[in-house]
């Protein structure tokens, strides 16, 4: 006998793509697993393009891709971490079409805007200024970073879609990390 | 080697912070999600129809599973009696070859012994005359009894039997046409005894390899129709 829809919530996300594989409920099984991650891929695509525009698309051809792809999801995985390894090359390709537009220089002053003339300065860490640096960063670093902080994956997930061992990824994040720190510091001290 | 700094740690933290409220567009979200339950709508009426090439697809395979070994075995069984088929001809070849020429020897020994008695009926009244003075005065009836295809042959004879064959020039040119004869009958006998049988391992490997040929086509062509039921 079928769930009710009102359980999804309380289900697992094992169970239900058990649902949407055997087709029982399934356009509410996924319906539930959609509005579950929807937000952790959304802000993991908006980390890596920056801009939303482009943030949607990928998520919504994400979110496409995995309910074509789910009957062959065999779930050796967890639904999330094969969720973002769809997400993952999703963005791969993204970047390999688009082309080198920026130079070095343009690049540089990315990361020290003029801050708008009726804006208040601020000491506070915008997103803007986040999104902005972590395009400085190198790929894979602003990939382990987008998949930690802003898709919410454990290092074991992570190592699992980027193909890298778990202390890989935990030198990537780090590195990251020291990375967009000093960065922010230096257009801080430009600010002020 | 992953240890944060007190400032690293906090900018992580705030970065994690400043994640969790970005929210994507409600009708963003809306419209994605309406579109996905229309394809799994259309993807799940997709699904009963491959449900069904799917189990069309089980039944060919099995099928196939096991009718194609079944006509291994039924044509390697064809072609194992093919193999076995001349080596048992040739068996009999040889019984029948060994019993002709046993044959033509006691058809030769009878002679040898009636012409035996004849020379010594009539070399008594002399005594002068021996078998051997006797084979050469004989004329000769035919100079081909005597060729030398003849006497190889017989060589041959009495190579192969040699208990039972007399010394080949007595009989080479003591005897008339008949135990000639007999004697080419035995050679020609023995000749066939001797001649090599096609080997039965040429002969399979040939038919075998037109087999998986025929058996590689018939795969193809199921392959192909199992592809073309499917999509």
């Amino acid at each position: 006998m079928p769930a009710p829809p009102n359980s999804f919530e309380a289900m697992d996300d094992t169970s239900l793509v058990q649902q949407v594989k055997r087709n029982l409920q399934g356009q509410t099984a996924f319906a539930e697993l959609y509005r579950r991650y929807v937000s952790h891929v959304y802000r993991y695509f908006l980390a890596r393009v920056g801009n939303e525009q482009d943030a949607q698309d990928l998520t919504a051809q994400t979110f496409l891709t995995a309910l074509e792809a789910m009957p062959n999801f065999r779930g050796d995985s967890k639904f999330s971490t094969w969720l973002f390894g769809i997400a993952h090359h999703k963005a791969v390709d993204y970047f390999r079409r688009q082309k080198p537009i920026l130079s070095l220089e343009t690049a540089e002053q990315l990361s020290d805007p003029d801050p708008p003339p009726d804006e208040t300065v601020s000491q506070r860490l915008q997103m803007e200024d986040v999104l902005r640096v972590m395009k400085l960063l190198s790929r894979e670093r602003a990939e382990a970073l987008a998949l930690h902080s802003f898709g919410s994956l454990s290092v074991e997930e992570i190592a699992h879609v980027m193909q890298k061992s778990e202390s890989a990824v935990r030198m990537l994040i780090h590195r990251a990390i020291q990375d967009l720190q000093q960065r922010l510091a230096y257009r801080s001290s430009e600010n002020v | 080697m992953s240890e944060y700094t007190p400032d690293e740690a906090a900018l992580k933290a705030e970065i994690e912070a400043l994640a969790q409220n970005i929210h994507p567009d409600a009708d963003f979200v809306a419209n994605l999600e309406a579109q996905l339950m229309r394809n799994e709508a259309m993807a799940s009426a997709r699904f009963e129809t491959l449900e069904k090439r799917i189990s069309l697809r089980y039944l060919a395979l099995v099928a196939a599973m096991i009718l194609v070994p079944l006509g291994i075995i039924y044509l390697l069984s064809r072609f194992n009696e093919n193999d076995v088929a001349p080596t048992e001809i040739s068996q009999n070849d040889i019984q029948i070859a060994v019993a002709l020429s046993q044959t033509a020897i006691s058809i030769q020994e009878t002679q040898l012994s009636d012409e035996g008695t004849a020379i010594a009926m009539a070399s008594t009244p002399t005594g002068t005359s021996t078998a051997t003075q006797t084979t050469t005065a004989t004329p000769l009836s035919s100079p081909t009894q005597f060729s030398p295809t003849l006497i190889s042959p017989i060589r041959s004879t009495s190579t192969a039997l040699p208990s039972a064959t007399p010394s080949p020039t007595p009989l080479a040119t003591s005897f008339p046409a008949t135990p000639t004869m007999s004697i080419r009958m035995t050679a020609t006998a023995i000749q066939m005894t001797a001649t090599p049988l096609p080997k039965p391992t040429e002969i399979s490997s040939v038919s075998i390899e037109k087999f998986l040929q025929q058996l590689k086509q018939w795969l193809d062509e199921l392959l192909n129709w199992m592809n073309f039921s499917l999509f």
